[in-house]
């Protein structure tokens, strides 16, 4: 519907004022509670769960949405080629028949080309039969300059022969993605990709059908979406809520128990605590300043993240060129204290880089630079600046929100504390910080990484190779880059894995390039009634909701 | 009176270009842009971004291309929720800030014009303080103090009302009470002055000595006069209720009109600031004019040619 904007000021107050008078006598017709009444099996008869979303998600377009309120949506809506097996993050195959491996022919001995056999009953969620020429059509769109190739994540994928010349105008035609058969997909490779399964498992790899996407930019609307997996969207009442419903042309084996999925869409953490408090919400998370008041309840989930907090240093300015700075830096910070005091006991104190949970992960890693004044001011000292003489002016730069501003004023503190140092705070507003952050145009800032998936290449090489796209800490080392070459190729994941410790070992160990203070941890409340819920590390926003389709709400 | 109104209609072009111009400007001059998140974006997907929204061309061209497209009604697509048109999230956005808006309005003037008449004419008495007490402490509490207050008492306390949403009345009733208590003490107050200057202008004593029954002499000579001031407030209080409610629609999470403008600004999303923007300029010409046509009926004093 186009508003016309001319002139029609009188039309639009009559609209309002009949919209006034609709409002009042109008009754409610979302969410509702969830009963009391029985459904047999101790389960409530109404299946409903109802959740607090951080935002507005940006796309429901798998090939292009990027943020964590939209991935929580997608997850619902599509099942990939594979899954998580389990909370053990395993991959397990979905709409793929089976895990393709060398053995069984899926994965040619080069690595290079991989075959993937689709179950033969699969269906879209409008009951049409969903086939392998979907899959292609869905991956050589996720390198369509119109569609993936204006997103995040298709960089994860340029592995596929074809793809980044896609992206920068090449033809998706010629994309080494193709249907052989209705249950056929072949993929080719330019290089060896060992964690080209878990990438398949990912939101970006799920697909679409081209007549549903050809309906035009609204066809994530609700009414027109067509997904494939456990949850149809039914209704998405903009910066409002969004309505899931189960869907019944689902062919998975993890069929849902929920009924339906009320995403109540919340940014303010506090406003959705009162309404958890009020019975509007069935799970939410605890704000930073309540985390005290629920330490004990029983309603209270805490599960860790794959998620590094620390210091991010610009590597190529003074001081922080100097890894002794780095070092004298890191270690002046009294992590455990930090924990405590600022983040209220949600966090776990770490001088490592990977968090628990990414194979590599090692709680010994940094400790050379743990809290240790003396050390911290050795290290100073190393560097040429004894006492803090002579040190360049330094500016811990942060974005304006309240946590940022209790973290960095704690970090102002410690180093002053113990390397007798001041250093001043840059408080910027948040897109202003943004564009300086993603410029490196800062010398020292609270950031860290938070992952896409459990697995070290997610930690080290897109993060600190030379050429990384998200190399915000300009951090170079050739010996490192070759470790990461080599492991990208490495199809053994024991001899992979060594490299990527070894890999560590240069990026924290040596060059301190990182400077840890936490890992986060998630701090959610559930109300009793909602049984099942299976947490991973990979949970970004709402816990368990990788196996939403095990969850259940109990009689109450 | 006629020839007025379309002069004044005319006038708003100008005045959107005036805005337009302002507004693509400052948007342009802060730093970041629609697409710097905490990730990095590929540079490749980057350059074909820019290059679908016309974000590469020159600026000056940018504002050729935003206008022409304006003149045919065209207001873009969001870069935050993406390709929903701008005008979409404006209409559904606006439907809901000005029901909210209104509601507020009508309550803020039930409140306050009685309270304010009633005040004059009990002048110094309890009735009076009361008033002024009411109209103090309402014009000091900022909405997202009252809203607050709202909130914890009606919802976490006595779970009477819904914390948030929009469509159903008990959604309702807490944003419409801290919308409206501010406006409502700031009626109360200009009535009440409005009032007591015509109750000692000589036209009412003559009113007195010749005899007239106090309720005449109130209804026909007191009120009628002393609203001129008050509606020369309607204008801006009708306007700054229907644009400056998103702290209260944030508050509540309202879907409304200027929370999304809110949020766009963060998320540096051109269209639907620029939009919004033009938007608010409209009503707030509009609804002066229709103060400025309203002056007509009270006071016969005035003209317009």
């Amino acid at each position: 519907m186009t508003l016309k904007l001319r002139g029609s000021w009188f039309w639009l107050l009559v609209v309002a004022l009949a919209l006034a008078v609709g409002a009042l006598t109008a009754c409610s017709d979302d969410g509702g509670g969830n009963g009391g009444s029985t459904g047999g099996d101790g389960l409530a008869a109404d299946q409903t769960l109802r959740i607090r979303l951080i935002g507005e998600p940006t796309s429901l377009d798998p090939q292009i949405a990027a943020f964590s309120p939209d991935v929580g949506v997608l997850k619902q809506l599509w099942r990939g080629l594979f899954y998580y097996g389990d909370v053990d993050l395993s991959i397990e195959p979905a709409a793929a028949a089976e895990l393709p491996t060398v053995e069984n022919g899926g994965i040619s001995e080069d690595g290079l080309t991989y075959t993937i056999k689709l179950r033969d009953d699969l269906t879209w969620s409008d009951g049409e039969a969903l086939t392998a020429e979907d899959f292609e059509y869905s991956l050589k769109r996720l390198f369509d300059p119109a569609a993936g190739g204006g997103g995040y994540y298709y960089a994860y994928y340029t592995d596929i022969v074809g793809g980044q010349e896609a992206v920068d105008g090449g033809s998706l035609d010629d994309v080494a993605v193709n249907a052989v058969d209705d249950t056929t997909l072949e993929i080719k490779l330019t290089q060896p990709r060992s964690t080209l399964l878990t990438l398949l498992a990912l939101w970006p790899a799920y697909p679409v059908r081209e007549d549903v996407v050809a309906a035009g930019e609204s066809w994530t609307e609700a009414g027109s979406l067509v997904g494939n997996g456990p949850y149809v969207l039914t209704e998405w009442a903009h910066d409002d809520h969004i309505t899931l419903v189960a869907n019944e042309n689902y062919w998975g084996d993890d069929k849902p128990i929920l009924k339906t999925i009320v995403y109540r869409i919340q940014p303010n953490e506090a406003a959705a605590l009162i309404a958890y408090e009020n019975g509007e919400l069935d799970m939410t998370p605890v704000p930073l300043t309540d985390a005290d008041r629920f330490a004990d309840s029983a309603e209270q989930i805490r599960y860790a993240q794959l998620a590094t907090l620390g210091m991010q240093f610009n590597v190529t300015q003074a001081p922080f060129d100097n890894v002794d700075v780095r070092r004298a830096f890191t270690a002046a910070i009294d992590r455990d204290t930090f924990v405590n005091d600022v983040r209220d006991g949600v966090g776990q104190a770490t001088t490592s880089w990977l968090p628990p949970g990414i194979p590599g992960y090692d709680p010994e890693r940094g400790k050379a630079y743990a809290f240790d004044q003396a050390q911290a001011q050795q290290f100073l000292e190393d560097a040429g600046f004894p006492g803090g003489e002579g040190l360049p002016e330094v500016t811990l730069m942060v974005g304006d929100s309240q946590s940022e501003s209790l973290s960095s004023q704690f970090v102002q503190e410690q180093i002053k504390r113990n390397l007798g140092v001041d250093i001043k705070i840059e408080s910027l507003e948040g897109a202003t910080y943004q564009d300086r952050f993603l410029s490196s145009d800062f010398q020292v800032t609270l950031g860290g990484w938070s992952a896409d998936y459990a697995d070290p290449e997610n930690w080290l090489p897109a993060l600190w190779s030379t050429d990384a796209g998200n190399n915000i800490s300009l951090y170079s080392n050739t010996e490192f880059d070759d470790l990461m070459e080599q492991a990208a190729a490495e199809l053994d994941p024991e001899a992979r894995a060594d490299l990527y410790v070894q890999g560590e070992v240069i990026l924290i160990d040596e060059d301190a390039a990182f400077g840890p203070i936490y890992h986060n941890v998630k701090n959610w409340l559930a109300k009793p009634w909602v049984d099942g819920i299976a947490f991973t590390e990979a949970d970004s926003e709402t816990p368990g909701d990788w196996f939403f389709t095990r969850v259940s709400i109990k009689e109450h | 009176m006629l020839t007025y109104i379309l002069h004044r209609l005319l006038w708003l072009f100008p005045v959107l270009f005036a805005v337009a111009t302002i507004t693509f400007s400052l948007m342009h001059l802060v730093p970041g842009g629609p697409w710097d998140t905490d990730r990095k974006l590929p540079p490749a997907a980057e350059e074909n971004l820019n290059r679908r929204y016309g974000l590469d061309k020159p600026l000056p061209e940018q504002f050729a291309d935003y206008l022409a497209d304006l003149a045919q009604g065209d207001l873009g697509v969001s870069y935050r929720a993406l390709n929903r048109p701008v005008s979409d999230i404006i209409w559904d956005g606006a439907r809901v800030s000005v029901t909210l808006g209104l509601l507020a309005l009508i309550v803020a003037v039930g409140l306050g014009l009685p309270l304010g008449i009633l005040a004059a004419l009990k002048q110094n008495t309890l009735v009076d303080y009361a008033s002024v007490g009411f109209v103090s402490i309402g014009a000091s509490v900022p909405s997202f103090v009252s809203g607050m207050l709202l909130l914890v008492v009606f919802s976490a306390e006595l779970k009477w009302l819904p914390t948030s949403g929009w469509g159903s009345v008990e959604q309702a009733i807490m944003p419409v009470a801290a919308l409206s208590i501010l406006p409502a003490a700031y009626i109360a107050r200009v009535t009440r002055a409005g009032m007591l200057e015509v109750l000692q202008q000589d036209y009412i004593r003559t009113a007195r000595s010749k005899g007239l029954k106090e309720q005449v002499i109130v209804l026909r000579h007191v009120v009628r006069n002393g609203l001129i001031p008050v509606l020369t407030v309607i204008g801006p209080v009708a306007a700054a209720l229907a644009t400056g409610s998103f702290i209260v629609e944030s508050l509540f999470s309202i879907p409304g009109i200027g929370r999304s403008f809110v949020v766009s600004i963060g998320a540096r999303d051109y269209g639907v600031i620029m939009g919004t923007t033009l938007f608010y300029t409209i009503l707030v010409v509009m609804s002066n004019l229709i103060v400025d046509i309203l002056y007509v009926f009270v006071d016969p004093r005035i003209r317009y040619r």
